[in-house]
């Protein structure tokens, strides 16, 4: 998988946890941007693509990721 | 002779450490200087006792220019920094204040504010006023004296024990009576640290912060543990130095109380219960309270008085008795600001403030049930949603729930119940798990799985705007 994959995979579980068309979500989206992706959604995303890729993800660093590419930078690293 | 704020600041070591927000450090030297500057700008003698209105910024800028407002006799009136522009010139409206006071773009410009007219009604030793607009309705100044906000600081620093655990970490809106009365400005009266982070956006900072710190106590509404509570799922940490945690804001959240243990491991849990009005501490219970684990809200902090009351004719219910809470002492409002009909209203006969929640006293312990606004009648039976809730909030399932009644043709009003769900569910899964511990009345006739649930920016549930029609309802759970 490839970096767009990632994105891919992180645009798909964000529109599926936020309850949003995945049109809606592109590779520079971020909390703020959903309605219900706020601080608690944040958490909430890492939970599911934890479970989504079934690898370990770096949390510390997930956390301050500001965008679905961010995100799919470091499900690259940790897979 | 009421011991102000600022008569307690003043008395507290120039170089103790006062207040952190990020890199940015002040001791209490530093923020007593900084706040008679703001009040030599601010000091009118031909008008004292203006209404300062003041941005609530996270930040030691704000808190500067608190106690500036009140080194210079005047009364400070922090609002929500995310205010829209019709509510501000609401609340500058019934302050008689041209402009707000914003900490982060015109520190040392209080000159704005300064337009503002004395307001003549308020009482003489008026220090505070915090618009609060609860979960429904047009904000309502609630006016707070330094005998009130003295009172109230003395006796929650006695039962938390808060000279004995004196730093704390503030992720609570400073526009909020809990955050800012409670949390900030009594760690600040008892000489001690607070460390101000704005908001929870980042728990890792969080933790990082309380261990690095080795702060003492953590403040948080239930939505606060819950995200930690999410966080130490997906990296369990434990805080050890912690030794007092507080939950106030909503009703507490048993289903977090596990992961509260393990993540302050030799941490005193408090539920807390109050209101904007009474400045805002009511009662407490602590979990080495067997009454905790039964959902009480406690017993009444020192000098407070509890009654219930007949809801129609206000006279005080016999012990036991389930009825309209009333409150009285010296930490309850004098009234609000510029609002003689909704003073007319706030108090019964007794000089009990009449605090629109139902409850029930019982062994001296408070038991509150929910909102009489928020009651419904299912078949001539009266329903509580909290009661309801609570069972629902009991399922693995079910992240968060909410309850409210809607009209129905035949009944009146049904219970219909709206779930945030962490699974899925079934109907039958629901009716069967709520019969068992609920009366049938009190079982919902319908449910919905929804998104979301509309809330107030402190975390209040704002149960009137729950629609069944509502684009946060994900589907009718059958």
């Amino acid at each position: 998988m490839d970096q767009n994959d990632y994105v891919e995979v992180v645009r798909e579980v964000v529109a599926r946890t936020f309850e949003c068309d995945p049109g809606d979500v592109t590779a520079d989206s971020g909390p703020g941007d959903l309605p219900q992706w706020d601080s608690l959604g944040h958490i909430l995303l890492l939970e599911a693509l934890r479970d989504r890729i079934g690898a370990d993800i770096p949390v510390e660093r997930a956390i301050e990721a500001r965008t679905v590419s961010g995100l799919a930078t470091l499900l690259a690293e940790a897979r | 002779m009421v011991q102000t704020l600022i008569s307690f600041v003043d008395a507290v070591p120039d170089d103790r450490p006062a207040i952190a927000e990020g890199e940015h450090r002040v001791t209490y030297g530093q923020l007593r200087s900084a706040a008679r500057r703001v009040a030599e700008r601010l000091a009118d003698p031909g008008r004292p006792r203006r209404c300062i209105v003041v941005k609530a910024r996270p930040a030691i800028a704000f808190v500067e220019i608190l106690l500036g407002t009140l080194y210079s006799g005047n009364v400070v009136v922090p609002v929500d920094p995310r205010i829209p522009d019709q509510g501000l010139a609401y609340i500058l409206r019934k302050c008689r204040a041209d402009a707000a006071i914003d900490p982060g773009a015109d520190i040392d410009g209080a000159a704005p504010a300064s337009q503002a007219q004395a307001w003549a009604h308020c009482p003489d030793d008026l220090a505070m006023v915090m618009f609060t607009s609860g979960t429904t309705g047009v904000p309502k100044g609630v006016m707070m004296s330094h005998a009130n906000l003295a009172h109230s600081w003395s006796a929650i620093t006695e039962y938390l024990d808060l000279t004995a655990h004196p730093s704390t970490i503030c992720v609570l809106p400073l526009h909020y009576s809990y955050g800012l009365i409670s949390q900030l400005l009594c760690m600040l009266r008892n000489g001690g640290y607070v460390r101000i982070m704005a908001g929870l956006s980042n728990p890792v900072a969080f933790v990082e912060a309380v261990a690095r710190e080795e702060i003492e106590t953590v403040f948080g509404v239930p939505s606060t543990f819950s995200l930690l509570a999410r966080y130490h799922r997906l990296r369990p940490f434990s805080l050890p130095s912690v030794r007092l945690v507080c939950s106030a804001g909503a009703a507490f959240a048993m289903a977090l109380y596990p992961a509260i243990r393990e993540m302050f491991p030799n941490a005193v849990v408090f539920n807390n219960y109050g209101m904007t009005e009474a400045c805002p501490r009511i009662s407490y219970v602590s979990d080495r309270d067997s009454a905790f684990l039964e959902g009480s809200c406690g017993v009444p902090m020192r000098g407070v008085e509890i009654v219930t009351l007949d809801p129609d004719s206000l006279a005080i219910l016999p012990n036991g008795q389930e009825g309209v809470l009333g409150v009285r002492g010296p930490n309850v409002m004098a009234g609000y600001l510029d609002d003689d009909e909704r003073n007319r209203r706030a108090f019964q006969r007794d000089g009990f403030l009449i605090t629109g929640d139902v409850a029930r006293i019982e062994r001296g312990h408070l038991f509150v049930r929910g909102r009489l606004d928020d009651l419904f009648n299912v078949g001539g039976e009266k329903v509580a949603p909290l009661e309801i809730e609570n069972v629902l909030d009991e399922m693995p399932e079910v992240e968060l729930s909410a309850v409210k009644g809607l009209v129905d043709g035949d009944r009146g009003e049904i219970a219909a119940a709206f779930i945030i769900a962490s699974a899925p569910l079934t109907k039958r899964r629901l009716d069967e798990f709520l019969s068992a511990r609920l009366a049938p009345a009190k079982v919902p006739s319908a449910y919905f799985e929804v998104s979301r649930l509309p809330m107030t920016g402190s975390g209040k549930l704002q149960r009137a705007l729950i629609s069944e029609t509502a684009d946060y309802i994900k589907r009718r759970i059958y």
